[in-house]
């Protein structure tokens, strides 16, 4: 069957190749068969490369070893649900399920906005097609998942420590991000293209900046808490290129969700998004260059890369064609109004975007810096997390202010008086939880109380917009406060989308203040009988025992953990080893409290099974499940935004409707 | 941005500027970051720095006893190699054979590892940190 | 293998004929050109994205008063501006109508504005009837 699945690559590679040429030419002449061809052709490319991963995804179901990628990935003993992962846990693979998310996209893309301008369709069709057709030639050509060899009796597996649910959603959740934004990319590019000045690309794409966005985020979440319950070594994030390689695109486009409000609203800052949407893209691609190319020392890395240079090349392509169109496009992109005053909405949106590109900038510094170091001195550095932890602080803190600022702050011009007033009430709760704080211990870290005390402005001033919201409203149609809650949030889904989702952010920035700048740590060596204290709990060590699982020999400890005088119950850290694989892998154990929502974090090292001591590493960190609820609220908050809204469709009907097409979202 | 003289263009040559100033600031007191050395171009460096090749021949030794744990490391791309003597918490997926990052002093022709950076790279497969 | 062959050759042959459907469908037709916006279009979408600007500008400045968000005074101050805005879009979108020839008439005192009407609810969709506001001064 690898032969079908070959020729479905070369299918592919050749509709998205035909979709990109003549697509062009179509746009270019104004031919309207051959550019429905040309999307015809890119719906093909989406078909052949469905077939070509069927094809991989039965081989790897069927165990069949003849495929090397098969064999590299997977072995006889591996659950089913991992074999299926096996799809994205390699370099070609990974690889062929982005070209399938990214003909998925585009067919949907081009589908949808079908009646959206046939002028700006036609040039979104070869866009995409290029795209699509450069990374069919890397797994046409470059990095096939088809290659064959004699069938050994059996495959190489997956690393143990892949073996859990993570592996099933992360990767995809990040995959379906990344791709996704190459959707406003192409159709930011079809604008200036088509030489089109309205902001109707701005209206289609907006539920996929929002899609990819959210996509990104929860992947990288899920990252997060993959890190810190199975890898265990106590954190969640460590700065490492590759999960810097999903930060850096997510920042780019939060900020880009932001600027095309005022462009929506004010007909300004369009060179700015212009940038914007092309720097999200480039970097979604430069993440996935720095994952493959094995080219930064990372523990994420695929292997030396074949495709390294090519994406390299590709990147470098894309970010001057796209720098040379906007420079080429530039006097169309004057805007209609100004700034009036630095003091309104729109400057806050302004001075968040500048925030946020600078934390993304400082970020892709911190990442390419020992690429250039090696480049020009031969030398290579490593940039650790105190470079990152402070540029965080500088560029993060004032963010964290700004989303409590922004909703308090008038369209257009805000009168000082007015401003002071709005922030009276969240600044005052804000002082008076700071002194409380202070007065509780929290004073031990500056960054980590000016968290605390930023959001809790923040949290306050989302708090009085929700509340203000709904007494407007009732006192404009009546019904109790749930009913007026309930309509306030569906006439106006977006700002209030929005307000969740700044919650969650700043839920996230409570659990990840206390879970690191508050945070215990002790190491102690304990043998039977023996116990430890840290920040209130004392652990006493019982003993060891060992276990047998179908793969693996389990060593657990056994602890006993409690309060002063309250039992809480006993906690198993181990070991476990795969003779298999010949590799062990960190069992943590963690006992969170819903009540305080800390955890305790133990590892444990070095097991001497017979009796002897054992090397207990426990972290105590605060607050930390707030980030993981931070998570759900997230969601949540995306939905809403998401979440279609049938009086705007009709508005952007009737807009639409003056052009003589009508807009389907 | 179109119109009169628009505050956003001063706005973002400030922030710009602004910006650039923290970063400067930054790297000049905090220094570029620790030099990545492969076995073969240690010698003569006594800052720290972080070590990066291929653990080769037996490891010996407890990471958490006095003595720690010793093993040699080897250029990824080469013949010259190291003693490393490491004390922490050993990684899961350290063995012979993988390739490591650890920082550390060079001492009297031994790498001594600080405790707890080491770090193993798992080829050719998405791995998470140990 | 050979069960292999023939699926191929089939995704090949539906991804061509796909390719090739709007030209087997439409041989020969009237016009095969792309619809591009001509200057008239260009110009009324304009105008209907800045109507909708300051449409939904009015609207937002509503409910931010009603919120308690925007002073009495300030708007006051801010509203007027935004009427003006969005009469003239609309006024701009409204078709040419050609004006009845004016009867010649003395120079009479300038009429003092008509009081500014209500604000409509903060929740119609529909555009008001364009309010009764003086000749528009200066373009903003």
């Amino acid at each position: 069957m690898a032969p079908l699945g070959r020729a479905a690559l070369l299918v592919a590679f050749g509709c998205l190749a035909y979709a990109a040429l003549a697509g062009g030419y179509a746009a270019l002449r104004r031919r309207k068969r051959l550019a429905l061809s040309a999307r015809n052709a890119l719906l093909a490319g989406f078909g052949a490369t469905a077939i070509a991963t069927a094809v991989l995804v039965a081989a790897l179901l069927r165990h069949d070893f003849t495929f090397t990628y098969v064999a590299e990935h997977t072995s006889v003993g591996l659950p089913a649900r991992y074999r299926l992962s096996a799809l994205w846990g390699g370099q070609e693979g990974s690889l062929l399920f982005w070209l399938l998310v990214l003909t998925g996209y585009s067919s949907i893309a081009v589908l949808a906005a079908r009646r959206a301008g046939q002028d700006l369709l036609a040039w979104v069709v070869p866009i995409l097609g290029t795209i699509g057709a450069f990374f069919a030639f890397l797994v046409v050509a470059i990095a096939s998942p088809f290659h064959t060899q004699m069938a050994p009796p059996d495959g190489l597996g997956l690393t143990p420590s892949l073996q859990n649910p993570y592996m099933l959603i992360h990767p995809p959740m990040l995959y379906l991000g990344y791709v996704g934004l190459s959707v406003p990319f192409a159709f930011a590019m079809a604008t200036l293209l088509a030489r089109r000045g309205d902001e109707m690309w701005i209206v289609v794409t907006r539920r996929w900046t929002l899609l990819a966005w959210a996509f990104l985020g929860v992947g990288q979440l899920l990252g997060a808490h993959w890190a810190y319950v199975e890898v265990g070594w106590g954190g969640y994030y460590a700065w490492d290129p590759v999960e810097n390689a999903a930060l850096m695109p997510w920042l780019a486009a939060t900020a880009f969700l932001h600027s095309v409000m005022i462009q929506e609203k004010r007909g300004m800052l369009k060179v700015w998004n212009m940038l914007l949407v092309v720097l999200a893209f480039c970097l979604a691609i430069f993440g996935d260059f720095l994952t493959r190319s094995g080219v930064i020392n990372s523990i994420h890395s695929f292997a030396q890369g074949k495709v390294g240079p090519w994406l390299l090349g590709f990147i470098c392509a894309v970010t001057a064609g796209s720098l040379a169109l906007v420079f080429a496009r530039l006097p169309m992109l004057r805007a209609r109004t100004r700034l009036e005053s630095l003091v309104s909405r729109e400057a806050t949106f302004l001075y968040n975007n500048l925030l946020l590109v600078a934390l993304c900038l400082t970020i892709l510094w911190g990442v390419a810096f020992p690429l250039l170091s090696e480049a020009v001195r031969g030398q290579t550095v490593t940039i650790a997390r105190p470079y990152y932890d402070f540029f965080l602080r500088v560029f993060g803190l004032p963010l964290l202010l700004l989303m409590g600022i922004g909703p308090l702050v008038a369209w257009r011009r805000a009168s000082l008086r007015a401003l002071g007033n709005a922030f009276l009430g969240p600044a005052l709760l804000a002082v008076a939880t700071g002194i409380a704080l202070i007065a509780l211990g929290a004073g031990s870290s500056r960054p980590g109380l000016i968290a605390y005390t930023f959001s809790v402005f923040v949290l306050a001033s989302i708090a009085l917009e929700f509340v203000r919201g709904t007494r407007a409203r009732r006192s404009l149609a009546g019904g109790s406060w749930p009913t007026a809650f309930g309509s306030l949030v569906a006439r106006n889904r977006r700002r209030y989308g929005g307000y969740v989702v700044h919650a969650a952010v700043v839920l996230l920035a409570i659990g990840v203040a206390g879970s690191s700048a508050y945070q215990t740590v002790r190491e102690q060596r304990l043998r039977p009988g023996q116990s430890m204290e840290v920040a209130g709990y004392t652990i006493a060590f019982q003993g060891t025992t060992e276990g047998q699982s179908s793969n693996a020999r389990e060593l657990r400890t056994h602890l006993l953990l409690s309060r002063g005088d309250r039992s809480l119950g006993t906690i198993a850290p181990g070991k476990n080893y795969y003779p298999a694989e010949r590799s062990s892998s960190n069992e943590v154990a963690i006992r969170h409290s819903y009540l305080t929502l800390e955890d305790v974090y133990v590892i444990a090292d070095q097991i001497d099974a017979k009796g002897g001591g054992v090397y207990f590493k426990v972290l105590v960190k605060p607050l930390v499940n707030l980030i993981w609820l931070a998570g759900g609220v997230f969601v949540l908050g995306s939905l809403i935004t998401l979440w279609p809204d049938a009086r705007e469709e009709r508005r952007l009907a009737a807009r639409y409707r003056a052009e003589g097409a009508l807009v389907r979202v | 941005m179109g119109g009169k003289r628009s505050p956003v263009r001063l706005v973002v040559a400030l922030s710009v500027a602004g910006v650039l100033a923290i970063f400067l600031v930054y790297t000049a007191l905090a220094g570029g970051g620790t030099p990545s050395l492969r076995p073969s171009q240690l010698a003569g460096h006594t800052e720290r720095v972080s070590l990066v090749g291929k653990v080769v021949g037996p490891v010996v030794g407890q990471s958490h006893s006095t003595a720690g744990m010793r093993f040699r490391v080897r250029d990824v791309n080469g013949t010259a190699s190291t003693r490393v003597v490491y004390h922490g918490s050993k990684p899961d997926l350290f063995r012979t054979g993988r390739d490591i990052v650890v920082d550390g002093h060079l001492r009297n022709g031994r790498f001594v590892a600080v405790p707890g950076t080491l770090v193993t790279k798992c080829p050719s497969k998405y791995t998470a940190k140990s | 293998m050979t069960a292999a062959l023939v699926i191929a050759a089939l995704v090949a042959v539906a991804a061509v004929l796909l390719a090739a459907l709007p030209f087997l469908r439409d041989p020969s037709p009237a016009a095969d050109r792309l619809e591009r916006q001509d200057e008239l279009e260009r110009r009324t979408l304009e105008l209907a994205e800045e109507r909708d600007r300051a449409l939904a500008a009015l609207k937002e400045l509503e409910f931010d008063h009603r919120t308690g968000k925007v002073s009495d005074e300030d708007y006051r101050r801010l509203v007027g501006p935004l009427r003006i805005r969005a009469a003239q879009t609309l006024r701009a979108l409204e078709p040419e109508v050609p004006e009845p020839p004016e009867p010649p008439q003395p120079a009479r005192e300038p009429t003092p504005p008509e009081p500014v009407p209500e604000p409509y609810p903060p929740d119609e969709i529909t555009p008001p009837a364009p309010p009764l506001v003086p000749e528009p001064g200066p373009r903003n």
